[in-house]
């Protein structure tokens, strides 16, 4: 029957089957392998697994025309972006090409902005004008209030006139 | 001019640029020369593809895609290469996120589009939690070496995610922890306890294979 391994010391015989322990734990390892069969064991156990794990595992070969293949392609779309790239910089490094675009632009801008414009002003005129005549109207019936104030004056004067006289016609 | 001569130049020149270091390369890369991305795709595509062809199950055309997409992502963002680390620790990691987000979006495309055809081993639990795989497995001592080889595949598949990729980039690719935690960005205790974690789970479940 199989001895067991120590407990304490499985993750040191997992590190030993991977090759990480530093000198100094892999001669404390060494020392303590020699010693305990069951440690001994169990590494000897991890080893094969992994040992197994990897020739059931094979990668093929990566063929030599499969690899120019991918070489090919990576250059190809590296090509394709800095052409992009610099299609980008041409612009930018020589401004001076950027000149006729720029006017362009411009001149749409004024275009636009200048028919906007009319466009945006044009209710707001007629609004306006509504505003001005109804104003104005306003006005005019004041200054006929004004101008008449004397004759609502003396219609005020004859009411209470008139009233008085009822008074004193009903006693 | 001599054809022999010439050759004897090109065999020269192709000694002397092995030699060039790849912080070199990524200088001579970044300078837009035709040739350096075309030797460090040389250097390391033959173990990129490895890895992508663990991840991806064995599927060869899968992994030359990702190969590609790895080394287009890489010299697309070369610029952030700062060389803390060395380029092939850099590369490796765009590698396996290329690789991990190919897997995320298989397993969701799977999901949505094929939600019957479940996966019983893609639980998404950790060893511990899963029920134990003897209880329901024939006895490993009957099966032969190719269903074992075929078992050893399924068992790694079974694996979460990240038990998994630290597995692989160990044991079948001979990464040392400290280049699988910078490769996982993460730490090298992580690194070990995912790594004993499914040392632990491989050995539990191929004990009887072992006996044998």
């Amino acid at each position: 029957m199989n001895m067991k391994a120590c407990p304490d010391r499985y993750d040191t015989i997992l590190l030993a089957a991977y090759g990480e322990l530093d000198p100094e734990q892999r001669r404390d390892w060494e020392e303590h392998r020699t010693a305990c069969p069951g440690c001994r064991d169990e590494y000897q156990a991890v080893l094969s697994l992994l040992g197994r794990i990897k020739e059931s595992m094979p990668v093929p070969e990566l063929s030599e025309k499969t690899a120019r293949s991918i070489l090919w392609s990576v250059k190809q779309e590296l090509g394709k972006e800095r052409e992009k790239a610099s299609w980008w910089k041409q612009w930018l490094v020589r401004p001076g090409r950027l000149v006729p675009a720029l006017a362009t632009a411009c001149l749409v801008l004024i275009t636009f902005g200048w028919f906007g414009m009319n466009l945006i002003q044009s209710p707001d005129t007629d609004q306006d004008s509504l505003g001005t005549i109804a104003e104005n109207q306003a006005v005019v019936k004041d200054l006929e209030v004004i101008k008449n104030i004397e004759f609502l004056e003396d219609l005020d004067t004859l009411q209470e006139l008139e009233t008085v006289l009822d008074r004193n016609e009903s006693i | 001019m001599n054809p022999q001569s010439g050759r004897s130049t090109q065999i020269e020149n192709e000694e002397s640029l092995s030699r060039v270091k790849d912080e070199d390369l990524v200088v001579r890369t970044r300078a837009h020369d035709p040739w350096a991305p075309g030797e460090l795709v040389h250097r390391y595509q033959q173990k990129a593809y490895a890895i992508a062809y663990h991840f991806t199950d064995g599927n060869v055309q899968d992994a030359e895609d990702l190969t590609q997409e790895a080394f287009l992502r890489a010299f697309q963002n070369l610029e952030n290469f700062r060389g803390d680390s060395s380029f092939y620790t850099w590369f490796y990691r765009i590698l396996v996120n290329v690789c991990l987000d190919a897997t995320r979006r298989r397993k969701r495309w799977r999901q949505v589009f094929l939600p019957w055809q479940h996966d019983p081993t893609d639980k998404g639990l950790s060893p511990e939690e899963r029920p134990d795989p003897e209880a329901h497995e024939r006895s490993l001592k009957a099966i032969s070496e190719k269903e074992l080889s075929r078992d050893i595949r399924k068992s790694l598949k079974s694996l979460p995610e990240k038990q998994r990729l630290a597995f692989q980039l160990k044991a079948l690719h001979g990464m040392s922890i400290q280049e699988i935690a910078r490769t996982m960005g993460t730490a090298e205790g992580t690194v070990k306890s995912h790594l004993f974690r499914a040392t632990h789970f491989l050995r539990e479940k191929f004990k009887d294979w072992e006996e044998a």
